[in-house]
């Protein structure tokens, strides 16, 4: 895709002063860059660090030194609020406990996202969260709560909630966690063609190498570094 | 514009999550609110209770002339004998109320020497000698026929208005008006047509009767005169003072050897709210410590509750909530359930003081009419009970506002 890049990281460190007084580093040195359309998978071993990047890259977290732009823009400059109002507009989350509001119907679920939208998004909530749903295949499941539903039905809740407000950049965290590989594969493709769709870039975080495999770029998270992984394959 | 339209949609989305928290954790939401309920609707009570018998005691106390009564005597200073009246004390009273224009006036005479009698029975009344604005200046209400009037002196018989009692201990009640009663005064008896009856006297034992001054002086000036003569004024409160000072003097110099005394005499002279005011504040005391326990235990479940909802908290800030509005959005669940509970309290409370078997049973008395609820009792109510709700849901929202989004959604 051309056009400016959504997110670039450069040289980013990420440490954590731990109760000893000594630093643990996270993060050391991550480059990368995500634009339009780009399906990028983030591969590692559990403790490398990939929520960790997840986090910064959903404007969760910031970084301890390194760069980072979001549209061009110095996003460690951000105060929180904006940094909540661009999370709000332009950034969606995929959880791998789905995440989903307690108490809540689906529809409820979906439609919570725009209660932060100003204007139009927000009067229309109901419609855009029913379109959402439609979207992913549970049109007839608007009424239901939570814990009626399956598992893979529950994650399409969450993607059609991560979806509803048309971000640029979905952020999935192990979305094929807690379900069977079956399911996965389903909800990893409705991902992957929701994205497609809608031009928004997607990044995946996973250790599973099946669900990597699906996307068009594949980085390894190792040392707190990203490397490709067919480089990682060579070594 | 466009960042006071945002605001705007901001507070509706707000005040819709708060009121979908509270139909998600009904029960939760119900068992805190009860001991905020069970306070607003003593408060309102206590409130509106003391605002009613101050309403009442206000009523019973203008039935002694409301608030500025200039009372006015003229007498003689070289005679032992009490304020009188003659022709020449009203003519100076008439000329001077002309003078300053005073709307509401009344003599006011009185008699302990006649026997009233009706159907084998008799008591002892006490006549009342008036004018017809009496009743406005003294909130008189007639409760059947009708009040004296200025054309009644022309009756061929004497016209009067009676109390409930002088109905009563005579045995009239039921009977249709007008009524014939027999008033005797040394010897004389004078047939009185009774006209209209007022509710019992709050104060004395007798019955009462009214007249009016020339009724009272045709039939019975000459055998009883009356016992002590007084003018009275109804005046606006302010500068009221300064008018009776005046309106004596100019008095005075139309009555020469005589001395006239003119000044204020009503319950608000008296300082007569004070011990009312007291209880008021005792009562409202009370009140208030038991919405600060309610509002304790209504904090407690908050805090605990939010400590559970920290996941959700996470990830309602990956949505885009901002620390503001998480705050906010806490905060008014806390004044939307308690608004709510204040509307229960109050209702509690109307239904309560309005019920008239329970307050006559609280009054220890038969109550002749029953005072409204007072609005300001309501309206503090609901501000108390929103009050309380922003106020309690200032630590939660605090802990919700706190929040590291990355620990919350990991909880």
């Amino acid at each position: 895709m051309s056009g400016e890049p959504l997110l670039k990281l450069e040289n980013v460190t990420r440490s954590v002063l731990l109760p000893d007084d000594s630093e643990l580093h996270i993060l050391n040195g991550i480059d990368l860059t995500v634009s339009e359309g780009d399906h990028i998978a983030i591969v590692g071993r559990s403790g490398t660090g990939k929520s960790t990047l997840l986090n910064i890259l959903g404007l969760l977290d910031r970084p301890t030194n390194g760069s980072l732009l979001w549209r061009g823009k110095d996003a460690t400059r951000l105060s929180a609020k904006q940094a909540a109002h661009a999370r709000g507009r332009d950034l969606g989350f995929v959880f791998q406990q789905f995440n989903l509001l307690p108490g809540r119907t689906a529809l409820e679920n979906v439609m919570a996202p725009l209660m932060y939208a100003g204007g139009r998004d927000f009067w229309n909530r109901r419609k855009l969260a029913t379109e959402s749903l439609e979207r992913v295949g549970l049109g007839k499941r608007l009424d239901s709560m939570p814990q009626t539903l399956s598992g893979g039905e529950q994650q399409r809740v969450a993607i059609a909630r991560a979806l509803v407000r048309r971000p640029r950049v979905v952020l999935a965290d192990e979305p094929t966690g807690a379900l069977d590989v079956t399911t996965g594969r389903a909800v990893m493709d409705l991902l992957d063609s929701a994205t497609v769709d809608s031009g928004a870039a997607l990044i995946t975080i996973t250790h599973d190498s099946n669900v990597a495999a699906l996307a068009r770029e594949q980085l390894q998270l190792d040392g707190g570094r990203l490397h490709p992984l067919s480089e990682v394959a060579a070594r | 514009m466009k960042s006071l339209t945002r605001l705007g949609t901001g507070f509706v989305a707000a005040l819709l999550e708060a009121w979908q928290e509270l139909r998600i954790h009904k029960l939760r939401v119900l068992l805190s609110l009860v001991g905020v309920t069970i306070a607003v609707a003593s408060l309102t009570t206590a409130l509106a209770g003391a605002g009613m018998a101050r309403q009442m005691m206000t009523e019973s106390l203008e039935s002694e002339g409301r608030p500025a009564m200039i009372v006015v005597y003229a007498y003689d200073p070289n005679s032992d004998a009490g304020p009188a009246g003659n022709d020449q004390i009203d003519e100076a009273f008439q000329k001077t109320i002309d003078r300053f224009k005073v709307e509401y006036t009344t003599m006011m005479g009185r008699s302990y020497d006649q026997k009233a009698s009706a159907q084998g029975l008799s008591l002892d009344a006490e006549i009342m000698v008036v004018d017809p604005d009496y009743a406005p200046m003294h909130r008189l209400v007639v409760t059947d026929g009708r009040w004296l009037e200025a054309e009644d002196a022309q009756n061929l018989a004497p016209a009067a208005v009676v109390d409930h009692t002088f109905i009563k201990e005579l045995g009239l009640e039921g009977q249709r008006l007008p009524l014939t009663v027999d008033l005797m005064s040394n010897g004389n008896t004078v047939s009185v047509t009774v006209i209209g009856t007022t509710k019992a006297s709050s104060y004395g034992m007798g019955g009462k009767l009214w007249m009016l001054p020339a009724t009272y002086e045709h039939w019975f000036g000459m055998q009883a005169p009356l016992n002590e003569v007084s003018y009275k004024l109804w005046v606006p409160i302010e500068g009221s003072e300064e008018l009776a000072m005046h309106f004596g003097q100019q008095m005075q110099a139309e009555l020469p050897g005589l001395t006239v005394d003119a000044h204020r005499e009503d319950y608000l002279m008296w300082g007569a709210d004070e011990s009312l005011k007291m209880l008021t504040m005792v009562v409202a005391g009370i009140a208030i410590i038991i919405l600060l326990l309610g509002s304790l235990s209504l904090l407690n479940v908050a805090m605990v509750t939010m400590k559970q909802r920290i996941r959700e908290v996470g990830i309602r800030r990956s949505f885009g909530a901002t620390t503001g509005r998480v705050f906010f959005s806490v905060m008014m669940e806390s004044v939307v359930a308690t608004a709510v509970a204040g509307g229960i309290g109050v209702l509690i409370s109307v239904a309560l003081v309005s019920n008239e078997n329970l307050l006559n049973m609280v009054m220890a008395t038969e109550l002749d009419q029953m005072p409204a609820f007072p609005i300001g009792a309501a309206v503090l109510g609901m501000g108390v009970s929103i009050a309380v709700g922003a106020l309690t849901g200032v630590l939660p929202a605090l802990v919700a506002a706190r929040v590291k989004i990355v620990d919350a959604i990991r909880v």
